[in-house]
């Protein structure tokens, strides 16, 4: 199970805590919320360690997978009209420091909806709060390593894209319309890579790239897709060949990975992730700045 | 100064010259008869007409890039230019009529000034407008021209 660290952010005077115990007081029908062609909801919250663990379920109604056995043919399940099949996703929140740690469902519920739901059942007033990823600054160091050997630097480019930024450099009309003619396809991609055999490698200064490339993505949102590139990764080889990795020189996000045994039924059981997510936390403390 | 300052102020700028160009240079000389009113009027009008018609073509430009100017700051600063227009050119228009009251054997010594500035100024209004949307036509055509492959 991959787990990722956000930090909230949310005004001061929001009790989220009330909110989330008012929220679990409602009925299962009046806390579901439609998001991206189907329901998701908050299935259960707690308290535990002075945490707030919550578990939000995506429902898919749709469509979903089949009952497969090793010795007979498949089959489907057998479902009412209004049952599918549900994708969760385990939360966790600090109140005293406003970090979380969040379950990478990839057919679950995600961060920035978790925000959005948070907010939107909250019909007093309208709230603005949202779930930033912690951002791993040890790639850079990574990067800086002496005698890292680069195999493939992989970069997509929006060229031209023109924005909001430019009309607050006070450019005209005229000018903006002449950037639109020049930017042609949505996206480039730019592949250098080193063929041939393991030995072989780029002559490439990574870190003066990572700095390009960080220069020009800004220091926007991570999530932003409104940026002038969208992705920026190299395949890296340590200097003894032993271990090869892809790092992203864009967006790379405090992650682990907990293996966790799923239950008879097959889902992975709400109280080991829970505590997957506990273990999680303490491991980040000395990132949480 | 900036360009969008430049851009905004040239009609205005240019309007301003030729009013004090007609005082200084043309002692303030003006045809004696009201017809150039007439004239003037049907040209607002028509500038009035189409920079109307203009908001309707460029709101229904359908394409990648239009898309990309509507979603900016920009498309609003185009709206603005093309409001400031439509308004020049009715008021342009209001000032001619004006002039009709005025006019007694011949106009007042104010009004030749006033009214080549106001000309100049609605036209060179229509002027940007008509080459921004012609632009913005170019815009479509080149997303078209490059959905089909060519």
């Amino acid at each position: 199970m991959r787990i990722d660290l956000f930090k909230l952010r949310r005004p001061a005077a929001f009790d989220l805590a009330a909110h989330v115990t008012q929220l679990m007081t409602l009925p299962v029908v009046k806390r579901n919320a439609f998001r991206a062609e189907t329901e998701m909801r908050l299935e259960h919250a707690e308290q535990r360690e002075g945490f707030w663990l919550m578990d939000f379920v995506r429902l898919r109604m749709k469509q979903g997978p089949a009952k497969a056995s090793l010795d007979s043919a498949v089959q489907g399940f057998d479902l009412d009209a209004n049952e599918g099949f549900g994708e969760e996703t385990a939360f966790l929140w600090d109140p005293t420091s406003d970090w979380c740690v969040s379950q990478y469902n990839h057919f679950g519920v995600r961060a920035n909806a978790i925000a959005e739901y948070l907010k939107a059942h909250h019909l007093m007033q309208s709230i603005d709060m949202d779930l930033l990823p912690k951002i791993d600054e040890t790639v850079h160091t990574k990067i800086r390593k002496k005698g890292l050997v680069v195999r493939q630097v992989q970069l997509s480019v929006a060229p031209m894209l023109l924005h909001d930024s430019d009309y607050d450099l006070k450019s005209g009309l005229g000018s903006a319309i002449k950037m639109l003619k020049k930017s042609g396809s949505d996206q480039i991609e730019i592949i250098v890579s080193a063929r041939g055999s393991k030995s072989k490698s780029l002559n490439i200064d990574l870190p003066r790239i990572d700095q390009w490339v960080r220069r020009l993505a800004g220091r926007g949102q991570p999530d932003d897709r409104e940026q002038a590139i969208t992705t920026a990764r190299a395949t890296t080889r340590d200097p003894d060949g032993a271990r090869s990795e892809v790092l992203d020189l864009l967006h790379h996000r405090v992650t682990t990975e907990t293996p966790i045994a799923p239950g008879l039924d097959k889902r992975l059981p709400r109280d080991d992730r829970f505590s997957a997510l506990i273990r999680a936390y303490h491991g980040w403390e000395s990132l949480m700045t | 100064m900036s360009e969008r300052f430049r851009e905004i102020v040239w009609p205005y700028a240019l309007g301003c010259i030729a009013g004090c160009v007609h005082a200084i240079w043309f002692l303030s000389s003006f045809p004696v008869d009201s017809e150039i009113l007439a004239a003037s009027i049907s040209m607002g009008s028509i500038f009035c007409g189409f920079l109307a018609t203009s908001k309707a073509v460029v709101l229904g430009m359908q394409s990648p890039r239009i898309e990309r100017l509507r979603s900016t700051r920009f498309f609003g600063l185009f709206l603005n230019y093309l409001e400031a227009a439509i308004w020049i050119s009715l008021l342009y228009c209001g000032f001619n009529l004006f002039g009709y009251l005025v006019h007694r054997e011949t106009f007042p010594a104010w009004y030749g000034p006033i009214w080549s500035g106001f000309t100049v100024l609605t036209m060179a209004t229509f002027l940007q407008i008509t080459r921004f949307v012609m632009q913005m036509v170019h815009l479509v055509d080149m997303d078209s021209r490059e959905a089909n492959g060519k």
